[in-house]
């Protein structure tokens, strides 16, 4: 019961907390932010008038934005909001909606529940997933700084680094098991080459890179760093699972034959394998949602518009399918391996 | 050949090759899983109400990967249970964060592109933003109540005698079994596809404030968080619920 106060204490707080900063943070802001006091929209024109107030600078503001019915590109601001604004030539401009609050929130539930439900278990996989997301961001700052380190190499070491990284904060550092990080490794970077081999050998044919959005760099380069690293986290799922079981299988009858031992690996993968291609096809495709209605309802061919939107989305989720059956005889190839390499050192 | 078709087919060869049998199961469920979405998709552009269909297709996905990828059986039937109630109780709750944040709509850095269209196309952008974020979370969330409600019923079978308390409390265990693997399987899933917007904040230079406040970055985050709290939250629920209905013998 204890243990559940404290909980509803810190959700209490975490919310609490998230108001105050969405509130009062605009202190730490160099650009004024505005409280929206009074709104006037104008949908025939297209745009809403704003009045408010500036916080953190003295004096109001009126100024004049952008507003569909829809709100395709900014929503109805309300009485209340804050926004963030840049002045450029005497003409005010809305740079963004003030969001910091709710993103502390967000972030704040999310440790609040991962803590609640599994404890310990879940700080580890909490720390493995801050550790993994500040190295991909380092080895991202290191391909910005060096222009001839090639993205796609350090997004390969990042690979061989994440692996060891996610494996030693869920079941820690002591207990690495070889088995587990050399199926993984083997599997993506299996999937990983047929995808690319593929996409070479057909030039890319019925790919459509030009939807991509948020280009910086050459774009197929980012496209492949993207696949590759999507492909971990299922791979890696699926072998623990299988090693995992065959392990306990082998715990339990010490003279069952290599071949049926495989045999069970092939049927608790069965399981697993199907449905994580499920989980990876919805997490890609659905963010091409509202683009999707949107060119179809400008009067886009409905085939054009799929194909355009969705072609890479479809092959990450290929190249994780990839991922995820290969596992199977990569678990198995390095569960067999070890055990091989075992027996020729007790003799 | 399309580089998709030609995967394709190896993909569906390499799950014969592995999986037999089943694997056909598997090929023409995730097939039919994408259909539903197509599907879904087609429907929001005929107008239909995006909320009532999200929700139909949502159904329609996951009858399709429990009862037919899967199998029609005490788990399973468990299991989609575990699911409706968690749909309506999660949208519920998290509906109000989601208004609050107000990331529907296109990014003013996507803007750039688009200028050729017509921005007052009759698109609800706001309720589609919910739309993302069940259909995101709807294969994880699954696939998270089925192995959950599968462990508990072999716990259930294999040792007899169990009081309710302690099936719950080894079902726990697996729970947090699965917990940092899927955290792991969507962590590397969304950086990989969010890479490209990693690299633009960070070549643009995006100040700390402008990248906790800008809408592409905030509408990405929300999106993952949400997906990985709802495959997180489905765990226990499924654990106490699927103990109870083996516990008590409802669906036999």
């Amino acid at each position: 019961m204890k243990k559940n106060l404290t909980y509803i204490i810190a959700l209490a707080a975490i919310i609490l907390l998230g108001f105050l900063i969405q509130t009062k943070s605009y202190i730490f802001y160099s650009e004024p932010v505005l409280r929206v006091e009074e709104v006037e929209a104008n949908a025939s024109e297209q745009t809403q008038k704003i009045k408010g107030k500036l916080l953190n600078q003295k004096g109001s503001v009126t100024l004049e934005t952008t507003y569909y019915e829809n709100e395709s590109v900014s929503p109805l601001y309300r009485k209340g909001n804050q926004l963030i604004l840049q002045k450029s030539d005497n003409y005010w401009r809305v740079l963004s909606m003030k969001r910091d609050g709710y993103v502390f929130i967000l972030i704040g539930l999310f440790i609040l529940i991962v803590l609640f439900i599994s404890g310990k278990r879940g700080i580890r996989a909490l720390i493995g997933l801050a550790i993994n997301s500040g190295l991909l961001l380092f080895f991202l700052w290191l391909s910005q700084q060096n222009s001839r380190l090639s993205l796609m190499l350090l997004m390969v070491v990042f690979t061989f680094i994440a692996v060891f990284v996610a494996m030693g904060t869920s079941y820690g550092f002591k207990k690495l098991d070889g088995r587990k990080i050399f199926g993984t490794l083997v599997s993506v970077f299996a999937a990983f080459l047929i995808c690319l081999i593929a996409m070479n050998l057909l030039k890319d044919e019925g790919l459509r890179y030009e939807e991509m959005q948020f280009i910086t760099r050459p774009y197929r380069s980012v496209f492949l760093a993207g696949l590759l690293i999507g492909a971990i986290g299922a791979s890696m799922d699926n072998v623990v699972t299988i090693i995992s079981a065959l392990d306990e299988i082998r715990a339990q009858n010490e003279q069952l034959p290599l071949k049926k031992l495989v045999r069970s690996g092939r049927e608790i993968a069965q399981d697993t394998a199907s449905s994580m291609i499920n989980v990876l096809l919805f997490a890609y495709l659905s963010g091409a949602i509202p683009s999707v209605v949107f060119y179809l309802a400008n009067g886009w061919n409905f085939s054009e518009v799929i194909g355009m939107h969705l072609s890479l989305e479809i092959l990450r989720t290929l190249c994780g399918g990839f991922a995820i059956v290969l596992s199977v005889p990569a678990a198995l190839f390095a569960f067999s391996l070890a055990e091989k390499l075992g027996r020729r050192q007790e003799r | 050949m399309s580089v998709l078709i030609c995967l394709t087919l190896i993909l569906m060869g390499l799950m014969l090759l592995i999986f037999q049998k089943s694997a056909i199961y598997m090929i023409t469920g995730t097939f039919a899983n994408f259909v539903l979405f197509i599907l879904l998709l087609y429907l929001f552009s005929k107008g239909l109400p995006v909320y009532p269909l999200t929700f139909l297709i949502f159904l329609g996905v996951t009858v399709v990967t429990l009862f037919y990828i899967n199998d029609f059986n005490q788990k399973t039937k468990a299991a989609f249970l575990c699911v409706l109630f968690f749909l309506v109780a999660f949208t519920l709750v998290t509906l109000p964060l989601i208004q609050l944040v107000k990331v529907h709509g296109f990014a003013i850095e996507e803007l750039d592109e688009l200028q050729m269209m017509d921005f007052s196309v009759s698109v609800p952008f706001n309720a589609l933003n919910l739309s993302i974020i069940l259909m995101s979370f709807s294969g994880a969330v699954i696939d998270s109540s089925i192995a959950v409600s599968s462990s508990t019923y072999e716990i259930y079978r294999r040792t007899e005698k169990l009081t309710f308390k302690e099936l719950v409390a080894s079902s726990m265990t697996v729970v947090h079994e699965i917990l940092s693997s899927t955290i792991n399987t969507l962590l590397f899933a969304f950086m990989g596809s969010s890479l490209a917007l990693i690299i633009w904040i960070q070549d643009l230079n995006y100040s700390f404030l402008e990248i906790i406040n800008s809408k592409a970055f905030v509408g990405e985050l929300l999106i993952s968080l949400l997906t990985g709290m709802a495959a997180v939250i489905i765990l226990p629920i499924t654990s106490l619920v699927s103990s109870y209905i083996f516990y008590h013998q409802y669906f036999k």
